[in-house]
């Protein structure tokens, strides 16, 4: 199934704005977060050695934050759209 | 009560009157706001305000003012690099509009400092640059029962929410541990906008207009255009909010 994420300030510059990911059916938010992260040196900035995205991660998913820790327990659906979003914090 | 009612209004405020009525322009009048932070969120949210009429501002910031500030910070000129942020902002504010009163506060923040700041605010601006300081300040915000209008800026991005105790999620539940720290870019623009946003969300607040972006993130992107709103929910075990 085809799934897009969209990233924003600094996930945007290292992953660009938008990507659309083909994954297998049954893949939870995780595992297309891990498809995004791929294994380059930017990998780190949303996945940790684990696998496990990183606790500052802002997730959206259908308008609401999905907490890192429960993006396993949520099945995609094709078409799905995933925002990741880094909490910024200049002044 | 008419436009003659208020200091030196003059038909000042004759534009935003007809959209808050007379009652609203007193609520800004009485009102007193805590911003945090003078630099880019700080000059747009103090300058909208103090123009709005609100009638007393206190500004905390402990900076200097560095050339590298200027493409944002305009509450600062040329002239006054190596000032405290603060004089130069209360400054700026007084010229700009006479009849607000503001105090400079030219420390950093702590719990100490931030619980005094905030017992006679009405409400406050979370114009700072770390989290760290974000952190005290929300927690003795949330504790003393005052909004807290938090925004901040990276780059072409930005995101702001107001937390009004009681009734929405804490910054706590949002944002439990602080993002990894760095050298933060930013375009001038982008603490425009965000800070004219907190500056309206105190307004719309103090004068009981509209609804609040409350119990969901804002998030801007200049670079698209696009701006998302993310529902934010309570968090089980906050160590702010369910204690």
């Amino acid at each position: 199934m085809k799934i897009t994420l969209r990233c924003y300030a600094r996930f945007r510059d290292a992953f660009g704005e938008e990507q659309e990911k083909e994954i297998p059916e049954g893949s939870s938010i995780r595992d297309a977060v891990i498809a995004l992260a791929g294994s380059g040196p930017d990998a780190d900035l949303l996945i940790d050695a684990e696998k496990n995205i990183r606790s500052y991660v802002m997730v959206m998913y259908k308008d609401t934050r999905i907490s890192p820790i429960d993006a396993d327990t949520i099945t995609l659906s094709d078409n799905d759209v995933i925002i990741l979003f880094p909490p910024v914090s200049g002044g | 009560m008419n436009n003659q009612n208020f200091p030196g209004s003059s038909g000042r405020y004759e534009r935003q009157i007809s959209l808050i009525g007379p009652e609203g322009q007193k609520k800004l009048s009485d009102a007193t706001i805590l911003i945090a932070g003078a630099g880019g969120l700080g000059s747009p949210a103090a300058t909208y305000l103090a123009l709005a009429g609100v009638g007393e501002l206190v500004i905390v910031d402990d900076d200097i003012i560095q050339e590298s500030n200027l493409n944002r910070q305009f509450l600062h000129a040329s002239q006054s690099i190596g000032l405290q942020k603060v004089y130069s902002a209360q400054a700026t504010l007084e010229k700009l509009q006479p009849d607000v009163s503001v105090v400079a506060y030219p420390k950093r923040l702590d719990a100490q400092s931030a619980d005094q700041l905030i017992k006679d605010a009405d409400l406050v601006i979370d114009a700072l640059d770390n989290y760290e300081s974000r952190f005290i300040l929300h927690e003795a915000a949330w504790k003393a029962g005052i909004p807290f209008i938090h925004g901040a800026i990276e780059g072409f991005s930005g995101q702001l929410t107001s937390i009004i105790p009681k009734s929405s999620p804490c910054l706590s539940c949002l944002i439990p541990s602080a993002p990894p720290a760095g050298k933060v870019s930013v375009m001038g623009a982008t603490a425009g906008v965000i800070g004219s946003m907190q500056a309206m969300e105190a307004i719309k607040y103090i004068t009981n207009s509209g609804s609040m972006i409350s119990g969901r993130l804002l998030i801007w992107d200049g670079l698209s255009g696009r701006i998302e709103f993310m529902k934010t929910e309570k968090r089980k075990n906050c160590q702010v909010c369910s204690k």
